[in-house]
This record gives structure tokens, C-alpha cells and sequence, in this order.
């Protein structure tokens, strides 16, 4: 289930809301779990088993530790979650990459024809986060599995992130279970909910129309101008699904006391690569960052480790040498922002943001295009023949401006997450919100999947 | 119960009132569209040529067109049920142009084989089933990445699939009643919470008179030029409440007498587009165990025709693309195909490489569907 659909919005939502305030607070928990179930279980019986089987798998092992030799009880721990990841979301790559015969194929068809497990990259990450949090004794096994399910299961951050480590969740599970009144910022939580869910459909899933109007067309019958174009569209639909999904994310957070961190910080007004990453995505970039670069020796062999790491980080977003690309290109990114940064860091605040800016976007098409095709796409850009546009009109300009506007011109601590104190009189108003719901609502005939969604 | 503060209590009730109100609007509004349905329209009165024009329809009521057609009217020797993609399947395809008292096509929105089942069971009860030859198309799997083959799109009215429970051999699911209730309800609210329907009942775009044309005789109001300088969409949409009938554009997507689609001219056709799907795999529609679904659906619709004395075959018709057999998606529907050998079947899907055989990317043409015609008189499926 997505959070933009009317299933949830007007079913689901509601009625777990409703329950979950109503029941004990004994039992408040299970009305989480028995929610996020249904939520997750939509997609399919088998990638829920395999869901709950990572859940009690990582809950089992963190007992190991202690009992077992560190190395061995971390091997273990993280064996099953990380199995589940690479069979049901990298297999196919690997096998297409080492050009397995179909025969061989036949042998793992149960894995290609399972749909993949919505949010499978999240959850494994944040139950491997779990075990090696217990490995370093930064935090006790939980022993209530009750609340470990709900850490894992929560579902506003279940399919797309931010990806919680338990120690951030577990005092307010405990806290859900027994402070007897709760105070729930209901105001804050429908604001954030209706911001994001008209962001999803008018700025994210329009983009992507707009982007499929220059895609359905053979390369060479696109200018400069709109190949451009589409490169600035990229820009919005992935960073405005990203950030629509994190918003109501936090903002469902809010409905049931629980609070979610912000994934992303503005990220489009960093001054360079190393900043970007320090703001996209914030969750998975500390993940990484502490799992990963630190553990490897961090800059003890920095331009090595930060390459591993973003090739890591183009992985985690898909399955496929583009997105491996993608990492490597950000990596080579934040590597020349590490050795220029003494000139980088003297540029005036809007150059600098304007070149991280296109640094960044002319990433983004590697996201959808094959490396053959990101290749054909620049060098048909480099050699563009023609620049009158042929797909994109002034409406499409105004719109991006538009966008602009609110992109780089506002900041989101003035009319998203503001202090109650100082109330933005549109964001903050309840018939604005009331609107941008209604009319959510009835477009979400027009919304498509977070791009997340499968990742 | 939580504790809310004042500003808060004062925030929610003027954000609930709101809401209600605005969604209780759109509810009214939902109600005073007209059907489409009832009264029904009657193919078999258009003169050959005239059109029937859809634009301004929302989805539902498009279907409800020709669904109220097949509730009234008796069906022809040869009726074709399916979805968009058999679109431009009309009767000239067995040298009967627009002989709707022949061969009708029947195609409804995205029709999927459980609604395409509940469809015919309604159509059976009421003694109007083709009396030759069911014709079913079954969505080829790298079309639509396995959608609208057992996925439900909530296209069917909820009355047609109530009325046909009792009658149907596929009322074996778990907790029927909660499945059930759940279609209703998700049937429903996708329904009323839909901006088209709240456009066209706030503004009516005309009834069946207004709609049915012939476009060589067309000399109505002329558009006015500044019409053709806004986006195609908006375009359309003012053409159609501004009651500028004869607008070719506003054409597409009409219905012919025979219920199949007009073909678009060449002006408006959109460039012809290999693999339009990608097939993602994170929008995959069709998962292992789907392949007994279909089966079990096919065998459904087919009894749905033994029972009457009708028979059954089913279509897949090709879509424009390379070489994709081995999608995932493809090797289901194989499996599916495998798991129901009883009955009759034209698969085409290997008819994907020439351009010609397309309308769009996985639509059919016209001339794709006389060498299927062909081939029903061929196998003796005609006779």
C-alpha cells in the first residue's frame, strides 16, 4: 500500500488512528503492528513472510551476542536480512551480469517471479543497523518483541525511509506503551500531510508526465533546449517524490507521537557535492557513514573508501550499472570537492549552489537510463544539432520557475517546520490544508508509485 | 483519547468542517452525473459512419455506454470483450464494415478476466450473450507490465458485480464478505474521489444526441482559432464544453457502430514507440501464483460460455516490441497458458515486430485484426 492512495488516506489511516487512541496503551503498539501489517501485506503474502521472518531473524540473533564470538554472532545476525536483500532485489542483476544461461535462471524462478518486497532495502538496513548497534554494545537486545515488530514494521517509515535506528525508536515505543494521555501535534501532522501529498501529485508525478512527453520521442528529434529541460524535470520528479514521501512520513509520525527525523534538508541549496550528501537523504548517508566508511578507516584512505561507499550507495538505489554509475559519479563528485575545496569554498554562496545544483542533475538521468542510453542522451546534448525546442512549451518553463521559486527560494523552516510560534498564515492555515487535501484526494487517479517505493 | 489543546481542538474543527463540507460537495455533484446507462444508447440506430463521440465522458461513464448497450440489446453473432487494447477491432476485419448486427466489440476501459467474468455473468442472466462466438481478450503481459490481467481497476459499476454473485463459480475466496466489502467500498471511493467526475458533473457535456455525428457531414460551429494554440488537453476540454462538435481532435477515442474505436488520422497519431512498457520491475503487476488465477479465471469465462451453448477463445494480441519473451511477467502468463489447456486460445504475442500490424505500441491495427479474423474462419471458429 502507498501513502498516496485512497485505501489508506480514507480507510486504513483513519480507522488505525481512531484505534490507536482508543484502545489501553497496553495495547496501542499492537494496533501499530497489526496496521503496518495490512499496510505491508497488500503487496503480497510471500514478501510479507519474508518481511516477518527478517524481523524475528534479526530479534533471535542480537541474543547471540555475548553468547557467540562477536564475528561470528554478526555473520549470523545479519546473514538472513542481507540473503532476503540480495536474492530478491540483486539476484537478477547478478546473473545478468555474469550472462547466466536460462536454464540457470529456471533454478531461482521462485525469486524473479515474487514481486519485490516494498521498502526491502530499508527494513534490511535498519534490522542489520539493530544487530551490529548490539555487536558494539551501543544498545542492550531488545526483549520485548512486541516493540522491536513495531520498530520495524512502524508503518510511516516502513517503505521509503528515514531509516531509524532503534535506539532513536525505542523510548518512544515505550512511551506510546505507557504514558496513559498522549499529546498528539494532530495540527502539524495534517499540514505535513496534505503539503506532501499535493507536492507528490502536482510537482513529482507532473514532472514525470512532462518527462514522458521528451522520453516517448527518438533521441535525435529532441533539441538542446528540451533535452535540458528534461534533465531540470529529473531534478524535480526525484527529489519532490523523495521529499513528498518524507514529509508525510514524518507527518504520520506526528498523528501517533512518534518523531521521525527530516531526510532531507534542502538539499538543493547545498554549496557543494560533500554538503549535498549531507542533507539528501540524511538517514541512509549516517547509515553508511557509521556502518560502512567509518568501519572501512574513513579518510585513512579517503578517495578508496568514499568511492566503495557510493558505489554502495548507487546499489542500495537499484539493481543495475546505472545506478552503480550514479554512485561512482557522486563519488567522483565529492572526491574533486575534497581536493578543490579551497577555491570551491570561496565561490560566492549562489555560483556554488548553482554548480552543485547541475552537477547534481545531470546524475539524475541515470536513474532512469541505461548507461548506453545516459551515453547516447550527452553526447547527442554535446552535439545537439538543433536548439528550438521541439517538445516543451512556456508553460513548461513557467512551471520549473515556479518551482524554482519554492525550491530555492523558500526555506522550509519559515512555512513547513515552523515553531508553533510563528504560524505561517498559508501553511499553517486549516482551510489551506482542508483544500490541498480535498483536491489531493480527488487527483490521486493521477499519482503513480514512490519512486522508493522498491527500493 | 488524546489530549488537544485549544488552538488545536480550533484548527481541527475548522479543518474537518471544511473537508466535510468540500467532500460532501463532491459526493452531490457525483450524483447528478448521468449514467450513460439508462436509458440506454442503441448502436444499432447509428447509420453507418456517424460516430459516437466520448470526450468529456469520465471513465465510468464511457464504459457505461456500451455496458448499457449489452444490458438492453441483444448481442450480435460475435461479441468481443476486453479492454482498450483491442480498441480498433471493428467488424470490417471479417469484411462487414460496421455491421454491428454481425460482430459488436465490447471493450471497456481496463477490463481485467474477474471483471470481464462478472460482465459476461451479468450479460448472460439477462439473455444477451452473443449468439455465435464470445471473443476475450486477455491483456498481453509485456503490455502493461502483467496490469489489467487479474488486477481489478474498480471499472465495473458494484451493482454488476452484486448482481452476478450468485452465479458465480469464482465466489470461492477466503472471507468473501470482507473481499467483498472491500471492493465495494475502494469501487466507490475511487468513484466519488476522482476530479473527472466532479469536472463533468459541474459541467455536462452533452447527451446522445449531441454525441453522435457523422464526421463527413460535420459543419457545425468552427472552433475558434485560438483554440488550436492551447495544449492539446485544455484544448479538447473547452472544445467539448464550448460545443465545438466538429473539432477533429475532440474525435478521438470515438465509437464507431460496431463499438470498436475510430482510427485516428494521421495528424493526431502519436509516433509508433517499441517496448512503450519498460517493464520495471518495481511496477510489475503479475507475481508468482498469478498463473493459477488466470487459469482458473479462463476456465471461469469459458464455462460462462458452455453454459449457454457459446463458444469461447481467447485473444492475445501482440504488442510492439523486441524480443521480451523472457520478461517475468511473459513466463507467468506462459505458465498460466500451460495450467489451461482445455481451452481455446490465439496467442500473437510472437507477432510483435512488425510496425504495420500497430496502432500504438500495443495497440493493434485495423489490419492486425483481418489476419485475425482469418484465422478464427481458418480454426473453424466462425462456422
Amino acid at each position: 500500500m502507498n501513502f498516496n492512495s485512497l485505501e489508506f488516506l480514507v480507510l486504513l489511516l483513519p480507522t488505525t488512528f481512531v484505534a490507536f487512541y482508543v484502545v489501553p496503551m497496553q495495547l496501542r503498539l499492537w494496533v501499530l503492528v497489526v496496521a503496518s501489517l495490512v499496510f505491508y501485506g497488500v503487496s503480497g503474502p510471500e514478501v510479507l513472510l519474508a518481511f516477518l521472518i527478517a524481523i524475528l531473524w534479526g530479534y533471535a540473533t542480537a541474543f547471540l551476542f555475548g553468547r557467540a564470538s562477536r564475528a561470528l554472532a554478526i555473520v549470523v545476525a545479519i546473514s538472513v536480512p542481507a540473503l532476503f536483500l540480495i536474492m530478491f532485489k540483486y539476484f537478477g542483476f547478478i546473473l545478468d551480469t555474469v550472462r547466466a544461461q536460462p536454464e540457470t535462471r529456471d533454478h531461482f524462478w521462485f525469486f524473479f517471479s515474487i514481486v519485490l518486497p516494498a521498502g526491502i532495502s530499508f527494513y534490511t538496513f535498519e534490522i542489520v543497523s539493530y544487530s551490529l548497534d548490539v555487536a558494539d554494545k551501543k544498545i542492550e537486545p531488545e526483549r520485548d518483541l512486541l516493540r522491536f515488530t513495531s520498530f520495524a514494521t512502524f508503518f510511516p517509515h516502513l517503505i521509503a525511509g528515514p531509516i531509524m535506528r532503534y535506539a532513536d525508536l525505542r523510548q518512544q515505543l515505550q512511551a506510546l506503551q505507557s504514558t496513559p494521555i498522549l499529546k498528539p501535534n494532530i495540527v502539524s501532522a495534517l499540514k505535513l500531510l496534505s503539503i506532501g501529498l499535493i507536492f507528490k501529485i502536482f510537482v513529482a508525478d507532473f514532472s514525470g508526465t512532462r518527462i514522458a512527453k521528451a522520453s516517448e520521442l527518438p533521441i535525435e528529434q529532441l533539441s538542446g533546449i528540451d533535452q535540458l529541460t528534461e534533465i531540470a524535470f529529473w531534478s524535480v520528479q526525484i527529489y519532490y517524490d523523495f521529499w513528498a514521501y518524507s514529509v508525510m512520513a514524518i507527518g504520520l509520525g506526528r498523528l501517533f507521537c512518534v518523531k521521525l527525523p527530516v531526510n532531507f534538508r534542502e538539499p538543493y541549496l547545498s554549496r557543494d557535492p560533500r554538503e549535498f550528501w549531507q542533507r539528501w537523504h540524511v538517514t541512509l548517508s549516517y547509515w553508511l557513514r557509521d556502518y560502512v566508511y567509518i568501519r572501512m578507516g574513513g579518510r585513512e584512505a579517503y578517495v578508496r573508501n568514499i568511492l566503495i561507499v557510493f558505489a554502495l550507495v548507487g546499489l542500495w538505489h537499484g539493481a543495475g550499472w546505472n545506478f552503480v554509475a550514479w554512485g561512482i559519479y557522486h563519488a567522483i563528485l565529492v572526491i574533486l570537492y575534497h581536493v578543490t575545496a579551497p577555491a570551491w569554498d570561496r565561490l560566492p554562496r549562489p555560483i556554488a549552489v548553482a554548480t552543485t545544483f547541475t552537477l547534481v542533475s545531470f546524475g539524475w538521468p541515470l536513474f532512469f537510463l541505461s548507461l548506453e542510453k545516459y551515453g547516447m542522451f550527452l553526447g547527442h546534448l554535446v552535439t545537439a544539432a538543433s536548439w528550438q525546442t521541439s517538445v516543451y512549451r512556456l508553460y513548461d518553463w513557467l512551471y520549473l520557475l515556479a518551482i524554482g521559486v519554492i525550491t530555492f527560494g523558500l526555506r522550509e523552516r519559515n512555512w513547513l517546520y515552523n515553531e508553533p510560534t510563528s504560524r505561517n498564515p498559508i501553511t499553517d492555515s486549516p482551510i489551506v490544508a482542508a483544500l490541498l487535501m480535498f483536491v489531493g484526494l480527488l487527483s490521486i487517479s493521477l499519482s503513480r508509485t514512490f519512486i522508493y517505493f522498491r527500493f | 483519547m488524546p489530549t488537544i489543546e485549544p488552538y488545536q481542538r480550533r484548527w481541527l474543527l475548522t479543518f474537518g468542517t471544511t473537508l466535510a463540507l468540500l467532500l460532501s460537495g463532491a459526493v452531490a455533484l457525483s450524483l447528478r452525473l448521468p449514467s450513460f446507462r439508462e436509458p440506454a444508447f442503441n448502436f444499432y440506430a447509428m447509420k453507418p459512419g456517424e460516430i459516437f463521440n466520448v470526450y468529456g465522458l469520465t471513465r465510468r461513464q464511457e464504459g457505461s455506454v456500451k455496458l448499457g448497450f449489452a444490458e438492453a440489446y441483444p448481442a450480435p453473432e460475435i461479441g468481443l470483450y476486453g479492454n482498450h487494447i483491442v480498441a480498433y477491432f471493428g467488424a470490417d476485419a471479417f469484411g462487414r464494415p460496421e455491421d454491428a448486427e454481425y460482430f459488436f466489440n465490447y471493450y471497456y476501459a481496463n477490463l481485467s478476466l474477474p471483471e470481464i467474468r462478472r460482465y459476461l455473468l451479468r450479460v448472460a442472466q439477462l439473455n444477451h450473450l452473443p449468439k455465435k462466438l464470445i471473443l476475450v481478450q486477455i491483456t498481453p503481459p509485456n503490455a502493461d507490465n502483467g496490469g489489467a490481467i487479474v488486477d481489478r481497476g474498480n471499472e465495473l459499476p458494484p451493482d454488476i458485480f452484486l448482481s452476478s454473485i450468485k452465479d458465480d463459480e469464482r465466489s470461492d475466496r477466503i472471507l468473501p464478505i470482507v473481499a467483498l466489502s472491500w471492493e465495494l467500498v475502494s469501487n466507490w471511493l475511487h468513484e466519488i474521489l476522482n476530479y473527472n467526475t466532479v469536472i463533468m458533473s459541474l459541467f455536462p457535456s452533452g447527451g446522445y444526441e449531441e454525441r453522435t455525428l457523422n464526421p463527413a457531414n460535420c459543419h457545425g460551429t468552427p472552433p475558434p482559432a485560438w483554440l488550436s494554440h492551447l495544449p492539446t488537453q485544455l484544448q479538447t476540454k473547452l472544445g467539448t464544453y464550448g460545443g465545438f462538435r466538429c473539432v477533429p481532435r475532440l474525435w478521438a477515442g470515438a465509437l464507431r457502430r460496431d463499438g470498436s474505436q475510430r482510427v485516428p488520422r494521421d495528424e493526431d497519431r502519436m509516433p509508433l514507440v517499441q517496448n512503450e512498457n519498460p517493464l520495471k520491475e518495481s511496477e510489475r503487476a503479475l507475481r508468482t501464483g498469478d498463473e493459477h488465477t488466470i487459469a482458473r479465471e479462463m476456465r471461469a469465462i469459458d464455462a460462462v460460455g458452455r453454459r449457454h451453448g457459446v463458444k469461447v477463445v481467447f485473444l492475445v494480441p501482440p504488442v510492439y516490441e523486441t524480443d521480451r519473451r523472457e520478461s517475468v511477467v511473459n513466463r507467468i502468463f506462459d505458465r498460466a497458458l500451460a495450467l489451461a489447456p482445455d481451452v481455446a486460445i490465439i496467442d500473437h504475442r510472437e507477432m510483435r515486430s512488425d510496425p504495420k500490424l500497430f496502432e500504438g505500441g500495443i495497440h493493434a491495427s485495423p489490419r492486425y485484426y483481418r489476419i485475425l479474423a482469418e484465422e478464427l474462419r481458418r480454426r473453424g471458429f466462425l462456422e
